[in-house]
């Protein structure tokens, strides 16, 4: 096993728990308003219509997303196709999402920035393999 | 060739493997969304009840105490079920409708009653309410009193509004409606989807104004000024024809 396959195991698993706890239990948060003024509100994020893509939570997809590539990585399947649609379906929902959190809802979710953290690292580690080797380096 | 072999079985063990977690993980979402939806969705949850706390009174009627702002969207769908319940139990009067924060991202304008100058009269309950800053969160307006602070600070130390607690044994922290119900709507709009009877906006509001009711009187049923009653559901409902009075 090499340290991008590693790197990929690792990074989905903890993308794929924390999207996991998001989806199930995170996403029943109260409905309040916070007088602890912050930045940071997991509520405000959960709770507003952009939490969702056409009925589905973002947090469900990205679980989909994280287990892909927890299989990926531990099947050892190379295919760089499969990895390339997997990571620009990715990068598209990242940028939508981080802008979503910042510049429209004006709030941001710990949790998510987890995933979304874990997420670039995966696309690093893929970008770096395909890159440098022309494959993806399991 | 024996690569590619490799990679066929790898293949073939990630897209069944993938398919299985996702009906794994689709049908587990699903099962817990319905689950979820019983109790949470835009109704209203249980309040949280402590029943061995003392029950707190004031000028010896029960206090009902509520903590809000009026820049809050979730405090603004909150109001219409604390209005429809507390007229069961006695009178308004100086209701003023206004709109919560137009600077809220998503949920802004929710039309609603501040309680500021709200006179609420009964000979049951008394009526302790606190808004704590403006409709645009620039001006303090009232100020939480020292039993107050203390409720608030020990059953909601995350500090979410509004908090509601009834005699000091029910709480609820945060709204029991969702006021993604109330988007895009006039005061004059949600009096008359009330008063119809009719809709989502109406079952939500009077959902939480029974999970209201029925924690207020089973503290006044704790408490032995109050009225005995034969049977508290019947009680219940002979009091819903009044909720059109005061709308």
């Amino acid at each position: 096993m090499t340290i991008i396959r590693y790197i990929i195991l690792a990074f989905s698993l903890l993308g794929f728990s924390d999207s996991s706890y998001i989806t199930f239990f995170e996403s029943n948060a109260t409905l309040s308003c916070n007088t602890n003024l912050s930045f940071i509100s997991c509520e405000n994020v959960l709770n507003s219509p952009y939490s969702h893509l056409f009925g589905i939570p973002w947090s469900l997809l990205g679980m989909i997303w994280f287990i892909a590539f927890l299989l990926l990585s531990l099947t050892g399947y190379d295919d760089v196709l499969i990895h390339v649609i997997f990571m620009f379906l990715g990068i598209g929902s990242l940028i939508y999402l981080i802008f979503v959190e910042i510049g429209v809802i004006g709030y941001i979710c710990l949790y998510c920035t987890i995933a979304h953290v874990s997420a670039i690292l995966i696309i690093v580690s893929l970008v770096y393999s395909i890159s440098k080797y022309k494959k993806i380096l399991y | 060739m024996k690569k590619s072999k490799k990679n066929n079985k790898n293949r073939n063990i990630f897209i069944f493997i993938f398919i299985v977690a996702l009906i794994l993980i689709i049908s587990i979402y699903i099962i817990m969304n319905q689950e979820s939806n019983k109790v949470t969705g835009v109704y209203a949850t249980n309040l949280t009840y402590y029943p061995n706390n003392p029950i707190i009174t004031q000028n010896g009627k029960l206090a009902f105490i509520y903590i809000g702002a009026e820049y809050c969207p979730y405090c603004a769908a909150e109001r219409w079920a604390i209005v429809m319940a507390l007229s069961h139990f006695g009178n308004w009067s100086n209701l003023q409708p206004i709109y919560s924060s137009p600077y809220e991202k998503t949920y802004p304008n929710i039309p609603t009653y501040t309680f500021v100058d709200a006179i609420y009269k009964s000979n049951k309950i008394e009526f302790l309410e606190v808004e704590l800053s403006n409709r645009y969160g620039n001006v303090s307006l009232q100020q939480m009193n020292t039993l107050e602070e203390q409720l608030f600070s020990t059953y909601d130390p995350g500090g979410a509004i509004p908090f509601i607690s009834v005699g000091g044994i029910y709480f609820r922290i945060g709204s029991g409606i969702s006021p993604a119900l109330f988007l895009g709507l006039s005061f004059q709009q949600v009096q008359q989807m009330i008063n119809s009877k009719q809709g989502q906006l109406y079952q939500a509001v009077y959902q939480e104004s029974q999970q209201l009711v029925n924690a207020i009187l089973n503290a006044l049923n704790k408490l032995s000024s109050y009225i005995t009653l034969p049977n508290v559901n019947q009680f219940i409902l002979s009091l819903i024809p009044k909720c059109n009075d005061y709308y």
